[in-house]
């Protein structure tokens, strides 16, 4: 909300005040100044003086000499090159030192040869205009000598409140002003009443009034007649545009100055297009339309509260006047409607159609119910006032004839609130054991809250009917808080028991989940959740696949991130494009994020997706209250992680060494070790589960049947379609981190046995058939009939090509044999790996090489 | 040749070939030497063989011979040996120096944590410091639990103070604007006292240069009997000199939150310019950082909590821009583009 500082000082005394003073005291009670921004463009020595003698510059054609009288003993003498400089014209005077706008600063000087001293100027050297038509003329009333700032009322500033959505009554000067008065401890000066008493009534002949909703509180009309419609006085205009708007004509600017200065919207219709001079307040039947004041045909809902004649709709009610009844230049007769409508109403409608107004924007945050007549009555006044302003100047204008009736249907009063004070709650929950009640009678007094009652500890207050924010005596609390100062409440830090709450497990896992991967190399990356309406596409997902987004925006931020993603796969996807874009090779990124699931309108598929059957589980991150709620999504904690092509760069010392399933595997490997997480067990995926994944090159990570995740290399298709070659794809995984607490929470904790007598190693070299495991090989050496010596072993080539046939393999394993108490004798080592190896070749039927 | 000539040609010729190894000075010709004398095959070996040929009167005498020899050869040998270790080393030393400016990448084993993740790190040391507990929850929640139990009702226009974003087809459900949502998960699960943090992901329809649609908040509350306004005014005090340094200024002002009554904004002086006034702190010498206020009853009432017992104070505020001031980012957007070279800015140790 802008206000004018000059227009606030209407209300309360702040002259002696400076500028900082101010807009401390408004932050520091919590209306908070965003920006200050003076009217003036130019300084106060450019003063108002009038030429006393224009005369031919001897020298110069195009020049004149001027003598300008600017209120001193003698006239200056200035020369000047506008052609409407002439004797008797009162002129704007840049005195010598003066920098103008342009950055032109004012010196003495000789211009051909004559001395000048000064500057008259046009408005667009005052920075006040764009054209540039001769020196500025001003008014012959306006006073020699001084600034000319003050006579065009240029000499306000502009200051910018952040008005938080509770305080409705600051959205208007006098709001302001009074807040301020009882923080400065000021008088507060309302604004006198001319008109003698309105004739309140309930029907009369000159408007009727009719409320069929009981979502307008109040509805007043006030009748003025013999107006015209005429330009407003310049400080009307000016104060106006300071505040941001713009000036229109007499009428429609003093609307709108009422509702800046009181906080009341109010309209004015033209009297001759009100049908029966009659106001009927109803709601909107269903698919009817309406033409409001900006010439935009609007489609009405059902329930939009309408302000109509006898005939047809002419206004939406708190919104927009209609098209149909706006004042217009031949009006000489208006109805002002100043009402109260129901907040949640005119917000209903107001978002519904997208038209937020400054009447709106009132009105949704509720204005005072009580103060319809005196806005009408203050709107009367400064309409006569202006009038006989603008006649003074030589107008030609008949005063205006107000009421003398108003119209005012109100059926359910509003009862004031009557709301108490503890004088011991207020000082002990605001630490503040110097208050009394002498001080809160005083802080109160100045926001006008009446004091109905108190005893020693009790204050009864009285809210006034603007203070819609005051409820309880929390809020009466933060009133004495606010105007006392926050900074007069001392640091404290609670005293409180040890007692700590339960932390789930979850929380710090994640962190150590990040702090692990980024250990092993991988950088982490935040990516937003939201998938396009392609990325299931370019994933290869069909509709009843689990990862199948089930979650869409109803408003998303755009088209294409409008679904809330199941897996973190496309963002990564996307930063590995992206940075190969930007010449980065070798990116190696993760994420912890959430999948987002609904299980709701699509059932889970356990049979055809028993890899993903751990989705439906409710998520640790939800308490068993929130369990309750029905439908509530499931998130899944993710992390997600992506390697991209090559895994070594060409260096002079190395070669360029593409990137492999199993590079990524011994990162992941590594980081399941560092949770302790042991046993897992790899199988291949199968492209109906995961679709986005090469199927040679991929495998489900699980540990006793538990799935914990995939890894693998993108499919090239998929990779295609995040504009990566399908001959160089990224390898990428992703693990569900409430599972892997689960596992690593279970396995115990155990260190290897550590031995001090020396291994003895033995290898192996087997020829097998290309179909067999390693895991099959290894389980089946874990089962050979004497293994007591035998402490570790492990594969340490694999090989096929030349020298070996078709469909086999040969694969080394070395044996490690150690014991706890004695060095080996070659002798039972060789006893031992004998009985392995005949045990391995019966098994595989291998061959030995 | 007797026996003893030949021991004594067999010495002449150990003593010119270790001559010869001396002068190469090669380590494995030790061993060589030793081999050609009293390896299987060697010289002095061949001699022993020999005297089971010799007389029986003879015997000795050769014997002795041939022993003389051989304890010569092997206390040579031992000395050659000692000589051996030292040739190594010395080749050792002797090879080409390298060109210790050749340059490596170490940048690509170099992992990192997202500025935000180092953030929100120091912050939770911070609170745990001061005895809070993290709590977490969901990120699509309720109407409920983001607005209606926290005070905020339809239809008001505080809910105009963040734009939300809902899921279609339902009328309940939406992305949690604010980490808030936090208050009402533990107080209905929990009962006080509490000092619970909440950090976490949050969501508004808005997004420009200074907005992204998703960032991160960090929500804090404490519930107990008789935790007064100054109680809030401490914490947050030890919290920002805790975050920001302890030689800096804090301050509350009056502001609005459905949620909690009294209501401030707090700032931190600006590091800059020590309260003087620059452009980071816009000429105001202060940092704003978020929303606090003491609990409005009417949450605790919504919770089941009698708020004529019990008082609290919450406050929240955005991580991710005070990450960017900590790592001078100057831009926003960058936070969230993935791009790999600036994530590599910020190793593990980065928040020192």
């Amino acid at each position: 909300m802008d206000i004018s500082l000059n227009w606030l000082k209407e209300y309360i005394d702040l002259t002696d005040l400076k500028l900082d003073s101010i807009t401390h005291a408004l932050t520091d009670i919590g209306l908070e100044v965003e920006a200050i921004k003076p009217s003036a463009t130019f300084g106060e020595s450019v003063i108002v003086g009038r030429i006393l003698e224009a005369s031919k510059h001897p020298n110069a054609d195009s020049l004149q000499l001027c003598k300008v009288d600017i209120g001193g003993q003698n006239a200056l003498s200035i020369v000047c090159g506008a052609p409407n400089a002439r004797s008797g014209l009162t002129v704007c005077v840049a005195t010598v030192g003066t920098e103008l706008p342009g950055g032109l600063k004012i010196k003495e000087a000789k211009i051909r040869g004559e001395a000048s001293f000064g500057m008259l100027c046009s408005a667009k050297e005052l920075g006040i205009a764009e054209s540039n038509e001769g020196i500025l003329e001003l008014s012959s009333h306006a006073k020699i000598g001084v600034p000319v700032l003050e006579v065009l009322g240029l000499n306000d500033i502009m200051v910018t409140l952040n008005v938080t959505p509770n305080r409705a009554d600051c959205l208007g000067h006098i709001g302001v002003a009074r807040d301020l008065s009882a923080r400065l401890n000021r008088p507060l000066k309302w604004p006198q009443q001319q008109l003698g008493p309105l004739k309140s009534t309930t029907s009369s002949t000159q408007a009727k009034v009719k409320i069929e909703s009981d979502r307008c509180g109040r509805f007043s009309v006030l009748p003025i007649k013999n107006i015209k419609v005429v330009p407003s006085p310049s400080w009307l205009k000016s104060r106006l545009e300071t505040c941001g708007m713009r000036s229109i004509n007499l009428i429609v600017d003093l609307t709108n100055y009422v509702m800046l200065e009181m906080n009341h919207p109010v309209h004015a219709y033209d009297d001759r297009h009100v049908a029966g001079k009659s106001f009927v307040i109803r709601e909107a039947r269903a698919e009817e339309t309406f033409k409001t004041l900006d010439r935009v045909e609007r489609k009405l809902n059902e329930g939009d509260l309408l302000i109509c004649d006898s005939e047809k709709p002419i206004g939406i009610a708190g919104i927009m006047g209609g098209e149909n009844s706006e004042v217009k230049s031949d009006t000489t007769s208006i109805l002002l409607e100043v009402a109260y409508f129901d907040p949640g109403s005119v917000r209903a409608t107001s978002k519904r159609l997208g038209m937020h107004t400054e009447a709106s924007h009132r009105f949704e945050r509720g204005i005072d119910p009580a103060g319809c007549q005196k806005v009408a009555a203050r709107f009367a006044d400064l309409l006569t006032t202006c009038v006989q302003e603008l006649k003074s100047e030589g107008q030609i204008l008949d005063l205006p004839i107000v009421g003398p009736e108003i119209i005012d249907i109100y059926p359910v009063p509003i009862q004031p609130r009557l709301i108490a004070l503890r004088i011991s709650e207020a000082k002990n929950f605001l630490a503040s054991p110097h208050l009394t009640q002498e001080l809160i009678k005083k802080y109160f007094k100045g926001l006008e809250f009446r004091l109905v009652d108190h005893n020693q500890d009790r204050m009864v207050f009285e809210i006034p009917s603007w203070r819609v924010d005051i409820e309880r005596e929390c809020d009466l609390i933060e009133e004495i808080g606010r105007l006392q100062g926050y900074d007069k409440v001392p640091l404290l830090l609670p005293k409180m028991s040890l007692a700590p709450t339960p932390q789930d497990e979850l929380v710090d896992f994640q962190e150590s989940a990040r702090v692990a991967a980024a250990s092993l190399g991988l950088r982490e990356t935040i990516s937003f959740p939201f998938w396009s309406n392609d990325d299931a596409s370019k994933l290869r997902l069909s509709a009843s696949h689990p990862l199948f987004p089930s979650i869409k925006l109803k408003n998303p931020i755009s088209e294409d991130s409008g679904l809330m993603q199941t897996s973190l796969i496309a963002a990564m996807l996307k930063a590995v494009t992206q940075n190969r874009r930007r010449g980065v090779k070798g990116a190696k990124l993760f994420e912890v994020g959430r999948g987002y699931f609904s299980f709701v309108d699509k059932k889970f598929d356990h049979k055809a997706f028993p890899n993903w059957s751990g989705l439906i589980r409710k998520g640790r991150h939800l308490t068993p209250r929130a369990k309750q709620d029905q439908d509530r999504p499931t998130e899944r904690h993710w992390l997600s992680g992506i390697i991209d092509q090559p895994f070594q760069q060409k260096t002079w010392f190395a070669k360029e060494e593409p990137l492999n399933f199993f590079h990524v595997k011994r990162t992941l490997e590594s980081w399941f070790r560092i949770f302790g997480i042991q046993n897992t067990q790899y199988s291949h995926t199968t492209l109906d589960q995961y679709p986005f994944l090469n199927p040679q090159t991929s495998a489900i990570i699980s540990v006793n049947g538990k799935t914990l995740g995939w890894l693998g290399e993108i499919h090239p298709e998929t990779a295609i379609q995040f504009d990566l070659e399908p001959k160089s794809v990224p390898i990428a995984f992703e693990i569900d981190l409430e599972v892997a607490l689960d596992i690593a929470s279970l396995q115990t904790k155990r260190s290897s046995e550590s031995f001090k007598f020396p291994p003895t190693t033995r290898d192996l070299a087997l020829l097998v058939s290309d179909s067999v495991t390693h895991d099959e090989i290894s389980s089946v050496i874990a089962k050979s009939p004497s293994h007591s010596l035998l402490k570790h072993w492990s594969i340490f080539d694999v090989y096929t090509g030349e020298g070996i046939p078709a469909g086999k393999k040969s694969v080394g394993w070395s044996f490690q044999f150690q014991s706890a108490d004695r060095t080996l004798t070659d002798v039972e080592v060789d006893q031992e790996f004998k009985i392995i190896t005949q045990f391995l070749s019966d098994q595989f039927k291998a061959e030995q090489r | 040749m007797s026996i003893a000539e030949i021991s004594d040609k067999i010495k002449s010729d150990f003593i010119s070939d270790k001559a010869q190894v001396m002068a190469e000075a090669v380590p494995e010709a030790v061993e060589a030497l030793r081999l050609s004398y009293l390896g299987k095959k060697g010289k002095l070996t061949a001699v022993m063989e020999d005297l089971r040929n010799v007389s029986k009167e003879d015997r000795p005498a050769a014997g002795k011979a041939v022993n003389v020899v051989r304890q010569f050869i092997e206390s040579e040998i031992e000395a050659l040996k000692t000589q051996a270790k030292e040739w190594e080393i010395s080749a050792i030393l002797r090879q080409k120096p390298i060109d210790v400016t050749l340059p490596v990448s170490a940048d690509v084993n170099i992992g990192s944590l997202h500025p935000v993740t180092h953030m929100r790190h120091k912050l939770n040391q911070v609170f745990k410091q001061l005895g809070f507990t993290i709590y977490d929850g969901p990120e699509i929640d309720t109407d409920f639990f983001n607005f209606s139990a926290l005070n905020i009702p339809d239809h008001h226009p505080a809910r105009d103070m963040q734009d939300t974003f809902y899921l279609e087809g339902s009328k309940n459900l939406l992305l949690r604007t604010q980490t808030s949502n936090i208050q009402i998960h533990a107080m209905l699960n929990e009962k006080p006292p509490l000092r619970i943090i909440a950090p976490g992901r949050v969501f508004r329809c808005d997004s420009d240069m200074t907005h992204t649609p998703m960032f991160h908040q960090i929500e804090g509350f404490v519930v107990d009997e008789g935790i007064t306004f100054a109680h809030l005014k401490g914490t947050i005090d030890a919290f920002l000199k805790a975050i920001f340094g302890s030689t800096l200024a804090t301050r509350l002002r009056p502001s609005f939150f459905p949620f909690v009554e009294p209501g401030a904004e707090f700032d931190v002086q600006c590091g800059l310019c020590h309260g003087k006034g620059c452009r980071t702190c816009k000429n105001t010498g202060w940092i704003e950082i978020g929303g606090c206020g003491m609990i409005h009853p009417n949450v605790f009432e919504n919770v089941g909590y009698d708020s004529s017992q019990y008082s609290g104070f919450a406050f929240g505020f955005g991580i991710d821009r005070i990450a960017m001031n900590r790592f001078a980012l100057p831009d926003l957007r960058q936070l969230f583009e993935g791009d790999y070279k600036f994530l590599g800015n910020f190793p593990v140790n980065a928040e020192g």
